[in-house]
């Protein structure tokens, strides 16, 4: 792959990267560290990409398979507090929105790692089946899921 | 209340800029990827058999030790094979499989790793044991395990058995550590995607 690919396919995908990263880190630096891994790993396993499913489900793919496998000491520790991450980010919502989004970060952390990805990928809008496909679960399994995890997640925000 | 969720979430836009300097900076980044760490740490072993053995071998020819050179290559080419198959298994864990199927890839690379060291750490420790009593063995040692009467002496062998026992079981804890914590995680997380 060259350089110049890797550089609009990470261009294209970063949102996605951006978003999952962060409901994972509990600082900065730990989203900067999974912003990388997920990158490199990226670089490192295009060239067999081969156009079996969409683009968007291999890096969602690896993203959260970075995400996950990546088991840290301070995993269970929850950081409440909001950080912007300084990596050349730039933000184009508003404070008020930003606060929100924010309150919603901290409910989504406050989630177990694989309720995590199923509730980020149903605030993706993805389809069962492709949540299926991303998950490797039974479609059967994954309405389930997801209502349980919808329900705590508003729970979480409501404070309780 | 979830599709103001779901809008609330695509106003979250927040962007890494992707210039040509973060890219070389990713390209050249050294990975902290688990398996790709169990899977380098397995490579030098390799590579430093790979390079051990030849030297091992020409060695004994050169002393001629016939006999000995027969049985390096005897146990040489097996644990030279068993390094490359445990290599192709760990390669095995894809980045780009399912999450369950990598987490369970992992699970399973990391089950594998374990056993590995915990039956290379038996063998050091039986090994440097072996070793350090033959190297310091004397007749004070030869009295200390049959008595006066030429009985043995089995409180010295007991002590000896403990020590060894205490040596393999540290070992294998500083092993669980490492790793029992990791794999324990691994596997509620694939139970939970399971269940």
């Amino acid at each position: 792959m060259k350089k110049v690919d890797f550089k609009s396919l990470l261009e294209e995908n970063k949102n996605i990267i951006t978003k999952i990263c962060k409901a994972y880190s509990n600082d900065e630096n730990e989203f900067k560290d999974y912003f990388q891994e997920v990158s490199l790993q990226i670089w490192r396993a295009y060239d067999s990409f081969k156009g079996e499913s969409k683009i968007s489900t291999w890096i969602y793919r690896i993203t959260l398979n970075v995400c996950l496998s990546e088991i840290r000491k301070n995993s269970r520790r929850i950081n409440t507090s909001s950080f912007k991450p300084d990596f050349d980010v730039a933000e184009s919502y508003t404070d008020h929105n930003q606060e929100k989004i924010e309150r919603l970060y901290i409910a989504i952390k406050a989630l177990k790692k694989v309720d995590r990805a199923i509730i980020l990928l149903y605030l993706e809008d993805k389809k069962y089946k492709e949540m299926a496909e991303i998950l490797g679960i039974n479609i059967s399994n994954i309405g389930v899921k997801v209502n349980r995890i919808k329900q705590e997640l508003k729970l979480k925000l409501n404070g309780k | 209340m979830e599709n103001e969720l779901k809008d609330l979430w695509r106003l979250n836009t927040s962007e890494v800029e992707v210039s040509d300097k973060k890219i070389d900076e990713i390209i050249s980044y050294k990975s902290t990827n688990i398996i790709s760490r169990i899977i380098k740490t397995m490579k030098v072993e390799h590579y430093m058999n790979i390079i051990a053995f030849p030297i091992f071998f020409i060695s004994l020819i050169y002393f001629s030790m016939l006999v000995e050179a027969i049985l390096t290559v005897v146990v040489f080419v097996p644990f030279l094979w068993y390094y490359q198959t445990l290599l192709n298994k760990l390669n095995k864990a894809k980045i780009q499989l399912s999450v369950h199927d990598y987490l369970l890839a992992c699970y399973e690379n990391l089950q594998v790793f374990v056993a590995h060291y915990k039956i290379a750490s038996v063998f050091l420790v039986a090994i440097a044991f072996f070793v350090t009593t033959r190297a310091t063995w004397s007749e004070s040692i030869d009295h200390k395990i049959l008595n006066s009467e030429g009985e043995i002496n089995i409180s010295y062998l007991l002590s000896i058995a403990i020590g060894l026992a205490f040596s393999i079981g540290s070992m294998l804890m500083i092993i669980h550590l490492l790793y029992g914590r990791k794999m324990k995680i691994l596997k509620s997380m694939i139970e939970e995607l399971e269940n």
